[in-house]
């Protein structure tokens, strides 16, 4: 989950006005063929679906529907260009509304308890996926597609062609969303200043190992400490080894739930997001959860999680920019663009547009960028088998209370925005790619070096051990609210981190306990007894108990030995 | 080129093969022995009579012999290989990648280029159609697969189906044509060949869409010393496959070397 970006994308509105005065001339169909450009679909296949679409939306024409997504480029453009094409080419009119994903979770969230059809389809993350298979009021896309809906689903939708459909899938392996873009949260650093033989020599000189990729956070320290007090000015102005923000709004707490636990080792080992405890510190038993505190089991006040938040405090009064604690997510985007930042452990790739601008700093003069993304190091609790990092889907979800007539119509336009032949255009604009034959196209690999290694990360088998929040949180949008409320009384020195997360625990235990009887029909939670947190420090798939060393010796991987990782890995034998 | 002609040239390739064969065994009684271990991986690797077979393991063979090698084949079970490998009771393996993060190059010392590729699918019985979605389509099915591969954690991990490890790829068609899974996962040349060699070939069907595969390389014991040998062996191998002799392996066993092709990244 991440909230939106603010800053339109110049190549994106250069792009917009070349679609748009492409399609303005001729018949429908030819104007949008031509618009549609490149696809991975020769120009008679990209045909053939979209008559298959004006076919199919006959008895529809003359109506309308209303869809929602949150305001980032890819869905910019979707409400921009890819409505318009649906409209002018089936005669369905589209209003596709973009807000903020706060206000989104409400409004669907709104929709499933009161039944109020609100919209006819939301692009709605696939952290939610706990809360679609719990409620009972999301449509299985699965069965959907075999049922009423199979007339109206594009025979050459080509599911497995999507690379997030195992996250928008149920534990009992129902899908439940189409997904629409796709991000993830990697480790963003200066390759320049990381190459620099004089900086990697200062570097070795005193902390005895290379400067390089941190492969924990030990060496993420050190290097930040490296440069915030030892490099301090590059090129006569003054670095730092570390972004973040801290302003006590909802973004702060996707900072956290997006797998900042699961990274410090707070979670248990297990695919994809720890079992029995998952990185929101949720202990499930049987799929159904039990509690977050340590008292129950859990680990949100664990010493891992409280280990994760004093890190994410101190480093960013001891190395950020001053003033970072003041930011909220979208004031803090664009910070590394301006240049005096050294490396950022918690980067969501959905800024790599953003950052991708000619005559920024951080890029050379050809537009080839001066930085590199690559896995995020993990805590001293870390251990190898536990989630290794956060990636999402924003997915097409249609709710079971909007009228049927209304939701094919909406499945059409859904379907339309990822079918192969507008896709890879799609993906081109707003880089958050959805199938894998758009990764794996010519135009990917010609753009993949202006990149700073995201396709390599996308085309890479590691990929899939990014996950998005899992099937534990049974009410995303109530438990969320919880987060950034506590968090922010830590970064606001209300509470220390200890309190902060005992209290963050009690406070999910308590809205765990409300949902036992809130009538869920999948595995609703089931508060477990307290016990003596020894009991649970014993256990062999309890919490942690602190470590006597929280900070072990730095270690970092050379970038260029890592990229031959994506590039190689994922042999089956 | 008529018939003719195109009989002579095969013989003269088919004396010349002889002789560089007749050349290499003499040049082996002087070449240092290297025992390597594999699974038995028919077609690329496997063992016919008491003979090693396959065309990575000719291929191997052909190139070490270039270097001054002999090769002496074992064959085990993949995890007893995996096992003898880490070990270092062995010169190398046969058959393997780097591991899903390239872990085995901590102990293997690896070429730069594969030997082949493997794309790994699912097998069906023809009578029992199959057609994969995603993930999720294998729903309350039971899948084949073979005990120690690594597989990608999401399909190693979900929790909506069942796998069935085994040993061989063998069992796992056996399996299949009893009804006791309903789908295998096995290399595509892999299934093919061994549902010819069961003579159960017409029986079977398999989906295209590769679920997992990659790279295949012979990889050196880096304990035994063998890092050069391994960065040799690439020179050696990338000459190699511009070779006619190496279209001749191919050809032997009826399989175009560009379906077992190195995948792209």
């Amino acid at each position: 989950m991440r909230p939106p970006l603010r800053h339109a994308c110049l190549a994106l509105l250069l792009m917009l006005k070349l679609g748009v005065a492409a399609a303005d001339k001729g018949a429908p169909l030819e104007r949008w063929l031509k618009a549609l450009q490149p696809s991975t679909l020769s120009r008679a296949e990209q045909r053939a679906e979209l008559e298959w679409f004006i076919n199919a939306a006959k008895p529809f024409r003359g109506q309308s529907i209303r869809v929602v997504s949150e305001t980032i480029d890819t869905h910019k453009y979707e409400s921009e260009v890819l409505a318009r094409a649906f409209s002018e080419l089936t005669g369905i009119r589209v209003e596709h509304v973009l807000m903020p994903e706060g206000e989104l979770v409400r409004k669907i969230q709104q929709q499933m308890k009161t039944g109020e059809n609100l919209f006819d389809a939301y692009v709605n993350d696939s952290d939610l996926i706990g809360t679609h298979f719990r409620r009972g009021k999301t449509l299985v896309l699965s069965e959907w597609m075999r049922g009423e809906g199979k007339a109206f689903t594009l025979p050459s939708l080509n599911l497995k062609d999507f690379i997030g459909l195992p996250f928008t899938t149920s534990p009992d392996g129902k899908l439940y969303q189409l997904p629409d873009q796709q991000f993830a949260n990697l480790y963003w650093f200066r390759y320049d200043w990381f190459s620099d033989p004089r900086l990697k020599a200062r570097f070795k000189a005193k902390y005895g190992y290379e400067l390089g990729v941190p492969l924990n956070w030990s060496a993420y320290e050190d290097i930040a400490a490296f440069f915030t007090h030892e490099v301090r000015e590059i090129d006569g102005k003054r670095v730092y080894g570390h972004m973040d923000y801290g302003k006590k709004d909802p973004s702060l707490g996707w900072r956290f739930t997006d797998a900042w636990l699961s990274m410090a080792g707070a979670a248990s080992k297990g695919y994809p997001n720890g079992l029995p405890i998952d990185e929101w510190g949720i202990r499930a038993e049987h799929c159904q959860p039990v509690g977050a505190s340590v008292a129950r089991g859990g680990a949100t006040n664990s010493p891992a999680a409280v280990y994760a938040l004093t890190k994410y405090l101190d480093w960013q009064k001891q190395y950020a920019p001053p003033g970072t604690l003041q930011l909220d997510f979208t004031d803090a985007g664009p910070v590394p663009g301006q240049g005096q930042i050294a490396q950022q452990i918690f980067w969501y790739t959905s800024f790599t547009a953003a950052l991708g601008k000619r005559g920024l700093p951080i890029n050379h003069a050809d537009g080839t960028p001066k930085w590199r993304v690559a896995p995020s190091p993990h805590g001293a609790y870390w251990q190898a088998g536990m989630q290794r990092g956060y990636q999402d889907v924003g997915a097409w979800t249609l709710l079971t209370s909007t009228p049927v007539q209304r939701r094919k119509m909406a499945w059409l336009y859904a379907q339309f925005t990822v079918s192969r032949t507008v896709s890879l255009k799609k993906s081109m604009v707003g880089l958050t790619f959805i199938r894998d034959s758009d990764i794996r196209s010519a135009a990917m690999a010609k753009m993949a070096p202006r990149l700073g290694g995201l396709i390599e990360f996308y085309r890479s088998p590691a990929r899939v051990s990014w996950t998005p929040t899992g099937p534990n949180v049974p009410d995303y949008p109530a438990l969320a609210e919880l987060w950034w409320k506590q968090i922010g009384a830590a970064t606001a020195g209300e509470k220390s981190p200890q309190r902060a997360m005992d209290d963050l625990a009690e406070g999910m235990d308590t809205e765990l306990g409300k949902l036992e009887n809130a009538g869920l029909t999948a595995c609703p939670p089931k508060l477990s007894p307290k016990r003596d947190a020894e009991f649970w420090f014993k256990a062999a798939d309890g919490p942690r108990r602190k470590l006597a060393n929280e900070k072990p010796p730095g270690q970092t991987i050379d970038y260029d030995r890592l990229l031959r990782i994506w590039r190689e890995g994922g042999d089956s034998k | 080129m008529t018939c003719v002609g195109a009989a002579l040239q095969n013989r003269w390739r088919a004396a010349l093969l002889i002789l560089t064969a007749a050349l290499q065994g003499a040049g082996a009684a002087h070449a240092r022995e290297l025992v390597i271990v594999s699974e038995t991986f028919a077609p690329y690797v496997f063992e016919q009579r008491g003979e090693a077979r396959g065309f990575d393991y000719e291929v191997s063979k052909a190139v070490l012999a270039r270097l001054g090698y002999t090769l002496n084949l074992q064959f085990a079970p993949w995890r007893r290989a995996l096992v003898m490998a880490a070990s270092k009771q062995v010169d190398g393996v046969l058959g393997i990648g780097r591991g899903n993060q390239n872990e085995r190059e901590a102990f293997l010392a690896f070429p730069d280029e594969a030997l082949s590729g493997s794309r790994v699918v699912l097998f069906y019985l023809k009578g029992r159609p199959f057609h994969y979605e995603g993930l999720f389509s294998l729903a309350g099915k039971t899948v084949g697969t073979l005990a120690g591969y690594t597989y990608s954690p999401d399909f190693a991990s979900a929790p909506y189906f069942t796998r069935e490890p085994v040993d061989t790829h063998e069992q796992n068609l056996r399996k299949l044509l009893r009804g006791h899974i309903d789908l295998a996962l096995i290399d595509t040349a892999v299934g093919l060949y061994a549902a010819q060699q069961l003579g159960v070939a017409g029986e079977f069907s398999y989906e295209p869409h590769m679920i997992s595969g990659g790279r295949q390389y012979i990889a050196f014991t880096r304990a035994r010393g063998h890092d050069k040998l391994a960065q040799d062996f690439s020179k050696a191998l990338v000459a190699f496959k511009k070779t006619d002799d190496y279209r001749a392996i191919f050809k032997a066993y009826g399989i175009d070397p560009a379906s077992v092709a190195p995948p792209e990244f």
